[in-house]
C-alpha cells in the first residue's frame, strides 16, 4: 500500500534516472580521474629510471585520463544547464 | 509606496538575507574536504567557492520553479505566510550554525514555507504531492545515492592508485580536489541559490507583480540570489567546516576527491530534474561513504549520529517555527506591523546569538 502510494506521488522514473546518471558520473569521474593520477604517478617513477617507452605510456595514460576527466565534467554541466 | 509594496519589499530583503546565512551556512558543503586535506588555503578555498557559488546560480531555472508552484499553493500564499517561512528557515539556520550541525538549508526553508502555509490557510495550501515526491524522497534517496557512490568511488580510486609510491598520488589527489571542489560549489550555486529565487518569485506572484501560472523568473531575482549567496559563502562558515572536514572522518586527499565527485554528480543530476535537494546531506553522505569504502570503522558515527538527528528535525522545526512567525505576524494584522516587529526580534535573536557564540571564542580554524 505504501509502495503504491509513492508511485503515485513520485515521479520515479525520474528519480531513477537522476540516480543512475549519479551513479554513473560520480563513479565515472573518479575512475579516469584516478587513471589519470597513475599514469602521472607511473611516469614520474619510470623518467626517474630512464625507461622512455614506459613513462611515454603512462604520460599518456595521464593525458587520457585528464582528458576524460575535463570531457565528464563539461557534459556534467551542459547536461545540468539543458 | 503602498503597505503591500512595503512587505514586499522587506519580504525579499529577508529572503536575500536567508540566501545569504545559506550560503555562510554551507560553505562547508564545498570546501571543507578541500581545506582539511590542505588541497586548497582556507582563504582562497572560500574565496572559490563564493565565485562558483555566484556563477552556478545562473545556470538553471528547474529548482526555482519547483519551490515557486509544487510545494505550496502559489494562489494561496500571501506575503506574510513568505514572510513566516523564511523566519522559520533563518531561525533554524541560526540554531544550527550555533550548534556547529550542518543540516540543511534548503529544507529549512521548505519547512518554513509549508509552516507558515499550513498555519495561515490549512492543509489544502500544502501540495503533499510536491512535498513527498520533489522534496521528501528525493532527500532521502541523494545522500543514500551520494554514500553508495563515495563508498564504491573510493574503493576504485585505491584499486587504481593503492601500489603507487603515496607522494604523488597524494599531490596528484590534492590538484583533483581543487577541480572537485570548484564542481561541488558550481553545483551548490545551481541548486541552493534556486530555493531562494523560487521564494522570492512565491512573494512576487502574492503581491500581484507576476501571473500564478506561466511566470518567469526576472534576472533581478536571479543576479540578487546569485550575489547574496556568493556573499554568505564568501563570509564562511568555520564552525561547519570543521564538523564537516575533520570531526566525521580524518580524509585523505584520494577521499576528498570522490566525496566532492560523487556529491557534485548527484546534486547536479538532481538538479537537471528539478529536485530541490540539500547540498549539506548529500555531501554528508559522501564524506560518510568515502571513510565507509575505506574502513567503517574510520566514520565517527556518533558525530554521523548528531548529524542525522538535526536532518530528521530540521523540517519539523522549521515549520513549527514558521507557523509561529505567521501567528505572531497576524498578532498585528495583515499590515508592515507585524513583519517589522517579527524582524525586529528576528534580528536581536541573531545578535544574541553571534555575540554569544563569540564570546565562547572565535571559531575561525584558519590557518
Amino acid at each position: 500500500m505504501i509502495a503504491l502510494v509513492l508511485a503515485v506521488l513520485v515521479d520515479i522514473e525520474a528519480l531513477l534516472e537522476a540516480s543512475a546518471a549519479a551513479f554513473v558520473a560520480g563513479i565515472g569521474l573518479v575512475f579516469v580521474f584516478s587513471l589519470a593520477v597513475l599514469g602521472a604517478a607511473r611516469f614520474a617513477d619510470y623518467a626517474r629510471d630512464r625507461r622512455v617507452a614506459a613513462a611515454v605510456l603512462s604520460g599518456l595514460l595521464a593525458l587520457l585520463g585528464l582528458a576524460a576527466t575535463a570531457t565528464a565534467i563539461v557534459l556534467g554541466i551542459i547536461a545540468m544547464a539543458s | 509606496m503602498s503597505e503591500a509594496d512595503l512587505i514586499l519589499v522587506i519580504v525579499v530583503a529577508t529572503a536575500l538575507i536567508f540566501d545569504f546565512t545559506n550560503g555562510f551556512h554551507d560553505t562547508a558543503n564545498a570546501v571543507a574536504t578541500a581545506i582539511s586535506t590542505r588541497a586548497l588555503r582556507p582563504r582562497v578555498a572560500v574565496l572559490l567557492a563564493a565565485v562558483l557559488n555566484f556563477v552556478g546560480a545562473f545556470i538553471s531555472l528547474e529548482v526555482a520553479a519547483t519551490v515557486a508552484s509544487d510545494v505550496v499553493d502559489p494562489g494561496a500564499i500571501t506575503q506574510n505566510v513568505v514572510f513566516a517561512g523564511l523566519v522559520g528557515a533563518i531561525t533554524w539556520n541560526l540554531v544550527t550554525w550555533y550548534f556547529g550541525l550542518p543540516s540543511s538549508s534548503s529544507h529549512a526553508l521548505i519547512g518554513g514555507i509549508v509552516g507558515a502555509a499550513f498555519a495561515a490557510a490549512g492543509a489544502s495550501a500544502v501540495l503533499g504531492e510536491g512535498v513527498v515526491g520533489k522534496v521528501l524522497i528525493p532527500a532521502l534517496v541523494a545522500p543514500l545515492m551520494a554514500f553508495i557512490v563515495a563508498g564504491l568511488g573510493i574503493v576504485v580510486a585505491y584499486r587504481i592508485t593503492g601500489r603507487q609510491r603515496p607522494g604523488p598520488v597524494t599531490r596528484a589527489y590534492r590538484l583533483g580536489q581543487i577541480m572537485s571542489a570548484s564542481m561541488f560549489a558550481l553545483s551548490h550555486g545551481t541548486n541552493d541559490a534556486q530555493k531562494t529565487m523560487g521564494i522570492i518569485t512565491l512573494a512576487l506572484i502574492a503581491h500581484g507583480t507576476l501571473p500564478e501560472q506561466g511566470f518567469e523568473v526576472p534576472f533581478w531575482v536571479i543576479a540578487s540570489a546569485a550575489t547574496a549567496i556568493g556573499l554568505g559563502t564568501y563570509m564562511g562558515g568555520w564552525r561547519i567546516i570543521r564538523t564537516m572536514g575533520a570531526r566525521i572522518h580524518k580524509m585523505d586527499p584520494a577521499q576528498g576527491f570522490t566525496a566532492e565527485g560523487a556529491g557534485s554528480a548527484v546534486i547536479l543530476a538532481s538538479t537537471h530534474f528539478g529536485f530541490p535537494l540539500s547540498t549539506t546531506h548529500v555531501i554528508s553522505g559522501a564524506i560518510m561513504g568515502s571513510g565507509a569504502g575505506k574502513r567503517l570503522s574510520a566514520v565517527r558515527w556518533g558525530v554521523a549520529g548528531n548529524i542525522f538527528a538535526a536532518w530528521l528535525l530540521t523540517v519539523p522545526m522549521a515549520a513549527s517555527i514558521g507557523a509561529l512567525a505567521y501567528g505572531l505576524v497576524q498578532l498585528f494584522g495583515t499590515g508592515v506591523v507585524g513583519p517589522l516587529v517579527v524582524a525586529a526580534a528576528g534580528t536581536a535573536f541573531a545578535a544574541v546569538a553571534f555575540a554569544r557564540r563569540a564570546r565562547r571564542g572565535a571559531p575561525v580554524p584558519a590557518s
